[in-house]
């Protein structure tokens, strides 16, 4: 292959110049958005954490009228709901020996 | 690319830019964008990494805006960033490249070479055949030489290659291109 046929080759592949408008196409609007984004300061995750405070206040708050309003359940009372049956049936098993 | 009068020049653009202004450079995109998918879409295999490897090219240049000192017009400063974008995805991709087969192009050397009618995307697909069977430097360098007419003075200052390896490496880059097309069978 001489020089002549080489530059020929470079001259219709010179004259195939690719068409980009279709890929320029809204670009800058595309770069511009990916700027803006990468520009943002990344929030760390923790941060989420103080828009859970009105909730969680909201939670105790509820907590606490609900055990005002229904007489309040007492330490040992609530301990006793729990361990009722426990209790009765460790008795149980002791009398009857089982 | 010069702007009319009544538009702010590339250097009042980057200067408004610098300020926090992005829509200056954004009119600094539009004005420059065809120029640098011009470049990029000799070496991007899909639109997809077209613009990709574009946007790369003027994230770039965004980020290093402050670097641009206005010694050399805007223009020549993105295409140098350009240049060096398509030399890395080049790098990249030659692996994949060199598993395209010839046999699967239907144009040969010899059609090309007798003056035979040959359409543009048929030739176009075989330089990218030879092309991809080259170095990424000896592509680089006669893309730009040869497809993109850029002057070996011109070459130098977009890769940072002096003058005298511009002109050695585009000489090996002709002959390993010449034995790729050689390898091409007759029809």
């Amino acid at each position: 292959m001489n020089d002549d046929q080489l530059d020929k080759v470079f001259k219709a592949g010179r004259s195939a110049k690719p068409d980009t408008s279709h890929a320029e196409f809204g670009f800058e609007t595309r770069l511009m958005a990916r700027i803006r984004a990468e520009a943002q300061p990344q929030v760390p995750w923790f941060a989420f954490a103080w828009k859970l405070v009105p909730v969680f206040a909201a939670i105790v708050l509820a907590l606490g009228v609900w055990n005002l309003t229904n007489g309040g359940l007492g330490a040992a009372d609530f301990h006793a709901a729990v361990t009722g049956d426990a209790e009765e049936s460790s008795v149980a098993g002791y009398l009857t020996g089982d | 690319m010069s702007a009319p009068l009544d538009e702010p020049t590339d250097e009042r653009l980057v200067q408004v830019a610098l300020a926090g202004d992005d829509e200056a450079f954004a009119a600094l995109v539009r004005r420059h964008k065809s120029r640098v998918f011009g470049i990029a879409a000799r070496f991007a295999r899909s639109d997809h990494e077209l613009d990709d490897v574009c946007q790369e090219i003027f994230i770039k240049a965004y980020r290093n805006l402050g670097k641009f000192r206005g010694d050399a017009p805007f223009e020549h400063w993105l295409s140098r960033i350009a240049a060096r974008a398509c030399y890395d995805l080049l790098r990249k991709s030659r692996r994949d490249r060199a598993n395209v087969s010839l046999d699967s192009l239907n144009v040969t050397l010899t059609g090309i070479a007798a003056d035979e009618f040959v359409g543009a995307s048929e030739v176009r697909e075989l330089l990218e055949f030879a092309l991809g069977q080259l170095p990424a430097k000896d592509r680089l360098v006669i893309t730009l030489l040869e497809l993109e007419e850029k002057s070996v003075r011109e070459v130098a200052g977009l890769t940072g290659w002096s003058e005298a390896n511009v002109k050695v490496r585009a000489h090996r880059a002709r002959a390993r291109l010449k034995q790729v097309l050689e390898a091409n069978p007759s029809p």
